[in-house]
Parts: C-alpha cells; structure tokens; sequence
C-alpha cells in the first residue's frame, strides 16, 4: 500500500459522519469479524493497539465495565498454587537476584515471573529456571514464541518448557508496568515482593496487578499490603 | 499519516473513487481488509470509526474486543485497561519502596 493509498483511506473515514443506530451496530460487526478472522499473532498485535486507543477514548464508566469482563471471561488466567513455605524460599531467591540486578530489563521481568511460575513447583526449580533464564538470554536476544500454545506439562521438560512460555507472558505484563509506570524494573519488582508478602494460597500475575490496582481504588488490602508494620518493618536486604 | 507535496496532500483519486461507489459497508470491509498486516495504521483507521458509533455500539464494539484479547491473551488486556490510573499507582508504590528501602537500613 503506498503512502497517496493511505491519506485517501484516511481522508475516505474522516469525512464518514456520525452513523445511524442500524449502519453503527453493523460496523461495529464487520470491525469484530475482521479482527476475528485475522491468524493469531497478527490479532494479538491489533487487539493491543487498537484497545489501547479504544480505552482513551472510553468513558470511566464503560472502562469499568470492561474491566469486569476481564475478571469474568473465560479461560481464567493461569493459576499459581502457592505454599507459604514456596512462597518464603521463593522471595529470598528473588531477592538475592535483586542484590545484584541485571541491567536487562526484559530479564528483571522474567526474573519476577520465573519466581512467581518456579514457586508452583517448588523454589529449587524455580530458582533453576531463573539460572536457565540468565544462560538462554545472554545468548539469545529475543525469545518468544507467541504461536506455541501450552500444553498441561507432563514431564518437568515440559513442564519446564510450558512454565517458559507463561512466564514469558507475565514477562510481558510485567514489563508494561516498568515502562508505564517509568520505574526501575529492580523497584518494580521490590515491590512486587512486597506485595508477595502478604498473598498466601493462588498467586498470578494478574492477581497482582490487581491488588496493585487496589493501591489506586484505596482499597483496604493495599493499604494493609503497604501501610502496616507487618511490611514497612520487613527487611528486604 | 499525512506526506505532503508542495503543501497538497497527495490522494489515490481512483481508489478514492472506488470506495464512494461502494455501500458504507462495504468500503469498510475493503479498508480493515487493506490495513490488516499493518497494526498502528489499522488502530487509528479503527479509532475514527469507533468514533462515529453510537454510544452502544461503541460499548458493545469494546466489550466483543476485550473478551476475544482476553480469550487469546488473558495476561495482555489488564495492565493497559488501568493505564489511565497509572501516575497515582506509581506515586504509591514509589512511596511503597522508599519506606521499605528505610525502614531495612
């Protein structure tokens, strides 16, 4: 497509006025058919860009609504079982990875993740996992793999394969928050320890962006999370 | 995405043309169809039409797009469904881990 094709397109949706309530519901159909059709990397990629302009545009209100679908839809996000034990060894292990910090910051994320994946098993892999996450990542520059689906691991190859893949994921997620909320990522995830502290039983990442969006609401859990002594009094060092 | 010659705007006249012949529909069809293997031009192509929707169907044209990214990605949608609450969420948690970092001394 050359540049005169994309101007006239351009121009061509500009001048298209507010529509009717019949022609808009279509449109809105052919725009949700199209994405749907789409092969699955390339609906990813125009999933996140277009909702992220469609959230500016959206009223509070709407976005809540979207936001309670995200907790409703089907499949659930991936679940973590945790053990307080796990949940202990797990952070120390973050926690010495964090005294000396790689410069990476695609790595602190999947340190963060690969700690919060290893803790499903137990520490040790975990902690295995982070090792392997340093070796492959200091030879390989970019490692993902959008297409691969997980399967439920059998094996601990697999299952160390699958955990790879989903922590690659919550690598993602978390490295949206570095960037948007412009912190360091060795900060982000001091916090993201700090938060661990006090999330016994399931842990995933999407629960922890959601007790850090109760840090926005007010809410009483975040304020226990980071307010009490039970946290401020920690050492973390 | 504008290039411009000489201060004119430079348009594919026939393409133009082509698409005012067809039915809205179907002109919207072609354009998605066009801009499918380019992400950043479709967002903002989707961006004006959601902009001409009814309220409704703006809500129900968000709402079908969150639940298939969450059916196809369930870790990706929530960190930019709170972008907007992000400058009060770092205040905290900066605050978070200056008190930790103080209190640990």
């Amino acid at each position: 497509m050359t540049l005169a094709d994309i101007n006239t397109i351009s121009t061509f949706v500009q001048d298209i006025p507010a529509l009717q309530p019949g022609i808009s519901k279509k449109v809105a159909q052919i725009i949700i058919s199209k994405i749907d059709e789409m092969p699955h990397t390339q609906k990813l990629l125009t999933l996140h860009k277009v909702l992220s302009v469609l959230f500016l545009m959206a009223s509070d209100e709407t976005r809540t609504k979207m936001i309670d679908i995200v907790k409703s839809v089907e499949p659930k996000p991936i679940m973590v079982n945790v053990n307080t034990e796990h949940l202990k060894e797990a952070k120390q292990i973050l926690l010495k990875y964090i005294e000396n910090p790689p410069e990476d910051a695609i790595l602190v994320g999947k340190l963060v993740s690969a700690c919060l994946i290893g803790i499903k098993f137990n520490a040790k892999e975990g902690e295995n996992m982070i090792r392997d996450f340093i070796e492959t990542l200091s030879k390989i520059s970019k490692v993902r793999s959008p297409d691969l689906e997980v399967a439920e691991p059998e094996s601990w190859r697999s299952k160390f394969l699958a955990s790879t893949l989903i922590a690659d994921k919550h690598a993602m997620a978390i490295m949206h928050w570095t960037e948007r909320l412009d912190m360091k990522p060795t900060e982000l995830a001091k916090a993201v320890v700090a938060i661990l502290e006090k999330i016994n039983g399931t842990v995933c990442i999407p629960d922890v962006l959601e007790f850090l969006i109760g840090a926005v609401n007010g809410s009483d859990q975040i304020k226990k999370t980071i307010e009490t002594e039970n946290i401020t009094n920690r050492t973390l060092h | 995405v504008i290039q411009e010659k000489g201060g004119k705007m430079e348009i594919n006249e026939e393409l133009l043309k082509e698409l005012k012949s067809m039915p809205l529909e179907k002109a919207i069809e072609t354009i998605i169809e066009k801009f499918k293997s380019c992400p950043s031009p479709l967002q903002l192509i989707i961006a004006s039409l959601a902009a001409r929707l009814s309220p409704e169907d703006f809500e129900y044209l968000l709402g079908q797009l969150v639940t298939m990214g969450v059916k196809y990605d369930p870790q990706g949608l929530l960190p930019m469904a709170i972008k907007e609450s992000l400058p009060l969420l770092k205040e905290r948690l900066l605050n978070a881990i200056k008190t930790i970092k103080e209190e640990s001394k």
